[in-house]
């Protein structure tokens, strides 16, 4: 059987991946009303919106919802159980998914850092959570 | 309003044992569904003249694959994408054929063996790595932060709901109890074993805040639904209230209106909203008029969320809804009367369409709704029908 930890990288993705090697956060922005969305698409989802352009924005914001799995569902996090998912709401209300290693160090409602990390052997760096000072 | 206001019926319906048992053929699975539906309906293989399968390989079976194998020779194929859910999407898409002429009884099979390929978004899974799919699973998955299982986006959506409404997750062991309590009296369920709630709450989490038993377990079996014009014959089942799936940025699979993750709104639907849906208007009706409910239940939160975005309560009460047996048999709403998926069988919601088909022809037994003439089966992306007895 096969597993992989690889992020989907491609045409659309890869502003996020070559940003994310020079630890910057890019979220893509509709011009029209300098609106963030999540996740990436080629159009703005937004009515009336047009192009799309990365832009980065600041590694920080509120812990929204955090789930901690208890249970071993792929071979390579294996060794990290127990470790939390956490929903970071960011400025322009865009809502990412991040890895946080510690379920204690951070919870809802904290201010959080965002750092991408690698966290699995052969993995690529992702987003993770750190707590905020 | 238009043609599913009584016009077509749900004539027959059967499935095959539920259980667990990768030696098992999923063609065994199907052919028993098939022909213990036909059966129930009066009719013969060859009467069929349409096959729309829901759940297609690698998990279940393709209409090709039925049509040639089991001796069909249908006119009007279809197939949904081999997920949950579609129950309600598959059965209006057959009585959308037979009012267009395009054929005039439907088989509507659902034929699936989860276990061959193990657990959904199981990272061995090489045949599902939903978390490969552009822009993430259909449920949320990432596999490469460590979001690979489906229960991961049920587990989030779960948290995000009790936070906004400042409720104990622990309420939740109401809605596994109460079906558990439900499978004891269904002899085909695959949970049978009593549960009790120090059992409920000794069990693992899985991804916190769900449990164990909080999970549907993998099923393998099939359910058959036989749709035909309504010909007022004993045992049918009128199809008088229907509506499709919604999609777009409010919406994600495990989560009422506007409370999914990722960038949503949290603009929850209006109770006028929820009350002028489709499915109660096309059926001239309101939600107080549903006597017996069939919610989607893969895992334990899903049916608040329909309970409050199909009128039974309102947004943030289902949590105490659900207590003091108000979704037992003999409750406010008797929901998922045989177990659900979480105690009978995990068959993306046929099962519940088989029992609300019986239910309304009064064939349950010990689980029995008294007078029990109209049924709701409602997901909560938003999928639906009525179905009324005869």
């Amino acid at each position: 059987m096969t597993e992989s930890v690889a992020a989907i990288d491609n045409d659309l993705w890869r502003p996020f991946w070559q940003a994310a090697e020079e630890r910057r956060l890019v979220l893509p922005f509709c011009c029209v009303g300098d609106r963030a969305f999540w996740p990436p698409s080629p159009i703005s989802p937004y009515a009336g919106g047009c192009e799309v352009e990365w832009r980065e924005v600041a590694r920080r914001g509120r812990l929204v919802s955090r789930i901690v799995t208890r249970r071993g569902f792929q071979q390579a996090f294996g060794d990290l159980l127990p470790y939390a998912i956490g929903l970071v709401e960011l400025a322009g209300d865009v809502r990412l998914c991040a890895h946080l290693s510690d379920p204690e160090a951070a919870a809802p409602d904290d201010i959080v850092g965002l750092e991408f990390r690698v966290l699995v052997d052969g993995g690529q760096s992702v987003l993770t959570i750190v707590a905020s000072d | 309003m238009a043609f599913l206001d009584g016009r077509t019926a749900i004539a027959g319906v059967g499935a095959s044992r539920f259980e667990r048992r990768p030696q098992a053929s999923v063609l065994q699975f199907a052919a028993t569904a098939l022909d213990t539906a036909l059966a129930d309906a009066g009719l013969e293989r060859g009467q069929v003249d349409g096959l729309i399968s829901q759940v297609g390989s690698p998990r279940g079976l393709d209409y090709d694959t039925i049509a040639e194998t089991l001796g069909l020779t249908p006119r009007y194929c279809s197939q949904t994408w081999a997920h949950g859910r579609f129950a309600a999407t598959v059965l209006i898409e057959a009585a959308m054929a037979i009012h267009a002429g395009l054929a005039t009884r439907v088989a509507c099979i659902m034929a699936m063996k989860n276990s061959d390929i193990g657990r959904i978004g199981e990272a061995n899974n090489p045949f599902f790595h939903e978390q490969f799919r552009e822009n993430g699973g259909p449920h949320g998955e990432q596999g490469h932060i460590g979001m690979a299982s489906p229960i991961a986006g049920a587990a989030m959506a779960f948290d995000l709901y009790c936070r906004r409404y400042a409720k104990d997750p622990d309420l939740l062991a109401a809605i596994p109890l109460t079906l558990r309590a439900h499978a004891r009296l269904t002899d085909d369920a695959v949970m049978h074993k009593p549960m009790s709630r120090e059992d409920y709450f000794a069990a693992p989490y899985m991804i916190e805040p769900l449990r164990l038993f909080d999970c549907s377990p993998v099923g393998d079996g099939a359910v058959c639904a036989i749709v035909t014009a309504r010909n007022d014959r004993a045992g049918e089942v009128a199809i008088t209230g229907a509506q499709g799936l919604r999609a777009g940025r409010d919406t994600f699979i495990f989560a009422p209106v506007g409370l999914g993750f990722g960038q949503q709104s949290t603009t929850r639907l209006t109770p006028e909203q929820v009350r002028g849906q489709h499915v109660y208007a096309s059926a001239g009706v309101a939600p107080e008029a549903i006597d017996v409910l069939g919610a989607y239940d893969s895992f334990a939160p899903l049916p608040l969320y329909v309970l409050e975005d199909f009128g039974f309560c309102g947004a943030g009460e289902a949590l105490d809804f659900v207590q003091d047996g108000r979704i037992g048999l003999n409750g406010a709403i008797p929901m998922n009367t045989s177990g659900g998926q979480l105690s009978q069988a995990q068959m993306n919601g046929w099962g519940q369409i088989r029992e609300l088909v019986q239910q309304l022809r009064g064939q349950c037994g010990a689980r029995q709704v008294r007078g029990a003439k109209r049924a709701l089966w409602a997901t909560a992306g938003g999928d639906a029908l009525i179905l009324e007895a005869n």
